[in-house]
């Protein structure tokens, strides 16, 4: 068997549609070409010509080379693939590779490729690339990424030989600070990238995104002195991570805390001050005001107590300490001399405090920093009544919210303290634990669940906030939940069960949509009717039709027959006060949803479910909310709902 | 060993707990399901012999959740679309189901009959007749209850040479009409391109079973060969007696011929397929109809989407537009 074997791929358009067909193989066992077929198909499929695709599944690695194309679908007509141990084949030796039918070590040699590490004939002209201007700008929006804890990211790629240069700096430079997480990545990519099985990060490059989700600013400049340090010297870069100790470092976080020690690139002779930090003991103001050039944020309305925020950038920062009493938030004191990687340090999962907490009859309440950077956020919220599931939902779909890719969009966790409690205390007890998680208690205060940065393909980034307030709260209409005054989105979730109970009518949806209806907010709320645990009906029709419809598209006409579907269900079941929203918002869709595929065992909340947690249909309203508020956008989005 | 039972049978009321001998011996029902025999204690001596499918126990039983789920939706729907009319001899019968709980199951009626994967080779002159019969009405009904079998075989379908019936079994990879195609694991031989892993596409329609179907007419003709080559099926004249339909259903589903099709303009005889109710496609028809009234109100500048009706009314066209009614022999 050889360490590193090759397969030949051939695309041919068949009645029903594209289909990929192995046309040689060094693989002798069938099983084993077969498997790797299935497992590789789906990436054949999202690769363009020219271009290639390295996947790193932990044990073993895959190389794609995609070639010559007439135009047809997927892109490409063939493929060479190599496959093997990632020890041996990793992504930097494999871009190293003269492509096939190119002189020189290549794609014809298996005995050169199980030589193993020995650089690659294209080796030289990658490293000149990858340290040009030209790569400069791509290579530090990686890096910044990659330092940022990213998993999937999609860069712009209108050049396949750059993107190849760059992915190439950018392995190099994560291998040099000791980061040995796998790297995936398409230099080529269209349509929907699968997002399943690789570990560690991807890395995508596509045609029709201009732009790259911007990280942190701090994580930029960190990327840009590592940058910066390898289009200078990358022997040098090596020798100052070796020195600062970064191949030791535990951790991500753990390299980013010996990065920010690093003496500044500018000056000579620091290389060799090992240990020896700039941070001083004198404490400046919060970068807003220290960066006075910066242009005003527009205004943003606090969630909490909607009071207006005038201007974002200048807050002072506030971090939370779980040392003091039993916790609390204190104010991050910035040294006024710190370069933009340190002050980065100081302010990475900082918070702001609302202005309105000076005022002594409001309760201090914070925000992520980064919650007002965005412009104004979108704000979703879950009503219904006690029980209905919406815990159950808002955990499924943030386990989930990933999925949200195939639907060509990127996300990223606003505040990774919030997210990461979020998952240990919901998500994972649900999704793996299969427990039954308690509900929201009456008496809670509105809470920030857990917020993200979406963004679509080329569009704009926006932070998308998710609340979840108790159903008693709801239902007692002397409770006015803040945010439903400035809620850009509403789930109104149901429970088949309380369908058919006696009172029909829901008193949380109707006091929602008396608020609703009668706040200043130049526009109406969207409306999600979820026809939640829709496992309890799934014999029933149209419900068994749908919960087996998978992920679905884009595509309106779904999203209408659906919201029809489950309307006509309402309708059959006199049930007719739930389909209010539909009405009273200005746009509405319904749906059905099971966020645990079955029910749990017993009445008692310490229950589980013994069928186990395999949610179904949730990330469906979360598209459709998001094509609702105008973070999804494009011809098809803004039919949904209408 | 004895045992206690709590179930709720398929025409619906409430779960019932009923005493019932398990026999402890477990056989194979399919891919993720185990079967064995349970006798209800119903007064008579050896009590209603039934067969119980369970999902099958470590890794693999999450899926097996699924294919007894599918087992009983079907079980379900073949029910309320026989209602009228009794029971079809040509489809298993589930006799009642506990959905709910974390050890749930499916009891089914005995299954007469070995599968045509060992007997089809012996079906000749009448008894391929009564087979061609038997397997389309048994496709019609379930075109009639909106479900989709999607793993027709000769390992799938049985025949009983004691009545000379044709009983298709295992519901276990089934879904309904308007669901989105899921792949079907399998041999090639009997899974259209539409449903193979690497091709899946589309939504579940009547003319999903149609594929496997028609080979596997081919393969009681043939005497249990494959069919390789569609120019095959003239040679044994299979292409004239369905009056050049079979051919067809080798293009892709949309094109291709319903079980009824085969009946009334292939074989062109008087049929005797069995009344179904349809009122699946009706009320879906009416509900939708009901929200497009509300949406014309809240949005009256809306436009409804071409495309809307589509996947109702093709499939609705495609079978009648009273559904599969009449009769035929």
């Amino acid at each position: 068997m050889n360490a590193i074997d090759q397969i030949t791929y051939r695309a041919r358009a068949g009645a029903d549609g594209i289909v990929i067909i192995q046309t040689d193989t060094t693989i002798r066992d069938h099983q084993r070409a077969a498997r790797w077929q299935r497992r590789l198909e789906p990436w054949l499929r999202a690769g363009r010509c020219p271009g290639c695709a390295y996947l790193d599944f932990g044990q073993e690695a895959a190389f794609i080379r995609f070639l010559a194309t007439t135009g047809k679908r997927p892109g490409w007509e063939s493929v060479v693939v190599l496959a093997g141990q990632s020890a041996e084949l990793t992504g930097t030796y494999a871009l190293e590779l003269a492509e096939p039918g190119e002189p020189g070590t290549g794609y014809g040699d298996i005995r050169i490729l199980r030589e193993g590490k020995r650089p690659g004939l294209r080796r030289g002209n990658l490293e000149t690339r990858a340290r040009s201007v030209d790569a400069s700008a791509a290579l530090i929006a990686a890096l910044a990424h990659g330092l940022q804890g990213a998993r999937r990211v999609i860069m712009p790629g209108p050049n396949p030989g750059l993107a190849e240069a760059v992915t190439w700096g950018f392995i190099t430079i994560r291998r040099m600070l000791g980061d040995i997480r796998p790297v995936s990545f398409l230099t080529s990519a269209s349509g929907n990238i699968p997002d399943t099985d690789v570990p560690g990060i991807l890395m995508s490059f596509r045609a029709d995104v201009l732009t790259a989700l911007p990280p942190d600013q701090g994580f930029i400049a960190l990327a840009a002195d590592l940058a910066g340090r390898f289009a200078d010297d990358p022997g040098g870069l090596r020798q100052i991570l070796d020195d600062y100790g970064l191949p030791a470092a535990p951790d991500n976080s753990g390299r980013i805390r010996q990065l920010l020690t690093l003496p500044p690139r500018s000056q000579p002779g620091n290389a060799s001050r090992k240990g020896t930090a700039t941070v001083t003991t004198s404490f400046g103001g919060p970068a807003g005001r220290v960066e006075s050039a910066a242009p005003a944020t527009p205004t943003v309305m606090c969630p909490i107590c909607l009071g207006d925020i005038a201007d974002w950038s200048a807050l002072e920062y506030w971090r939370w300490d779980a040392t003091v009493g039993e916790g609390d938030y204190v104010r991050i004191d910035i040294p006024s001399d710190l370069n933009p990687t340190q002050r980065a340090r100081f302010t990475h999962g900082a918070y702001v405090r609302c202005p309105a907490s000076t005022d002594m009859t409001t309760v201090a309440h914070y925000l992520p920093a980064r919650y007002g950077r965005f412009g104004d956020p979108v704000l979703l919220g879950f009503v219904g009544l006690t029980q209905s599931g919406k815990t159950h939902l808002l955990a499924s779909m943030i386990g989930e919210i990933n999925g949200l890719s195939g639907y060509g969009m990127n996300v990223t966790e606003l505040d990774r303290a919030t997210h990461h409690a979020f998952l240990e205390k919901s998500v994972k007890p649900l999704i793996a634990g299969n427990k039954v998680l308690p509900g929201t208690p009456d008496d809670a205060s509105t809470t920030l669940t857990d917020a993200f940065i979406v963004r679509q393909a080329n569009g704009l980034e926006r932070v998308v906030a998710l609340f979840d307030v108790s159903g008693g709260d709801l239902a007692r209409r002397d409770s006015t939940k803040e945010f439903l005054w400035i809620a850009d989105g509403l789930f109104f979730v149901i429970d088949p069960d309380h369908i058919n109970a006696s009172k029909v009518g829901d008193d949380t949806f109707s006091n929602v949509l008396d608020i609703v209806s009668h706040r200043p907010k130049e526009e109406s709320a969207a409306a999600a009717i979820v026809l939640n645990k829709a496992d309890k009906a799934r014999f029933e029709e149209p419900i068994a039709r749908w919960l087996r419809a998978g992920n679905g598209t884009l595509d309106p006409t779904e999203f209408l027959r659906e919201s029809a579907d489950v309307y006509a269900y309402l309708e059959e079941h006199q049930a007719m006060e739930l389909t209010k929203p539909y009405q009273a918002c200005r746009k509405a869709t319904l749906h059905v949803a099971s966020p645990t595929g079955s029910a749990q065992e017993g009445v008692e909340k310490a229950s589980k479910y013994p069928r186990g947690v395999t949610p179904m249909r949730v990330l469906r309203p979360l598209v459709a909310m998001l094509a609702m508020t105008g973070v999804l956008t494009g011809p098809q989005a803004n039919q949904i709902g209408v | 060993m004895a045992d206690v039972l709590r179930f709720r049978r398929v025409y619906g009321g409430e779960y019932e707990e009923i005493p019932a001998r398990v026999d402890d011996a477990e056989f194979p029902a399919g891919e993720l399901l185990t079967a064995r025999t349970v006798w209800l204690e119903d007064g008579t001596p050896s009590g209603l012999e039934l067969i119980q499918h369970r999902p099958v126990h470590g890794d693999r039983r999450q899926q097996g959740y699924l294919r007894l789920d599918n087992e009983i939706l079907a079980g379900r729907r073949l029910h309320q679309a026989a209602s009228w009319s009794g029971y079809p001899a040509e489809v298993v019968r589930l006799y009642g189901d506990e959905s709910t709980s974390a050890d749930p199951f499916a009891l089914f009626e005995l299954d007469h009959g070995d599968p045509l994967r060992e007997v089809g080779e012996y079906l000749l002159n009448d008894a391929f007749d009564q087979f061609l019969v038997g397997l389309l009405t048994g496709l019609c009904w379930l075109a009639g209850a909106g479900i989709a079998h999607r793993a027709i075989s000769p390992d799938t379908v049985l025949w009983d040479s004691d009545t000379g019936k044709v009983r298709i079994a295992d519901f276990s990879r089934s879904a309904p009409f308007g669901s989105a195609r899921t792949p079907v694991a399998g041999s090639w031989a009997w899974v259209p391109r539409e449903a193979r892993p690497e091709t899946c596409y589309g939504l579940v329609g009547p003319t999903d079973d149609m594929w496997a179907a028609a080979r596997l007419i081919y393969f009681v003709r043939s005497r249990g060969k494959d069919l390789e080559d569609k120019g095959k099926l003239g040679e044994l004249g299979l292409s004239q007696m369905f009056n050049g339909l079979l051919e067809k259903i080798f293009g892709p589903p949309e094109d291709r011929p319903t079980a009824r099709d085969l009946v009334e303009h292939g074989l062109r005889r008087h049929h005797i397929l069995p009344s179904l109710q349809d009122d699946g496609d009706k009320r879906l028809i009416q509900g939708r109809t009901s929200f497009l009234k509300t949406r014309a109100r809240v949005h009256p500048d809306a436009p409804l989407p071409p495309d809307f009706w589509d996947d109702v009314i093709w499939a609705r066209d495609r079978r009648g537009a009273g559904g599969p009614q009449g009769g035929a022999g």
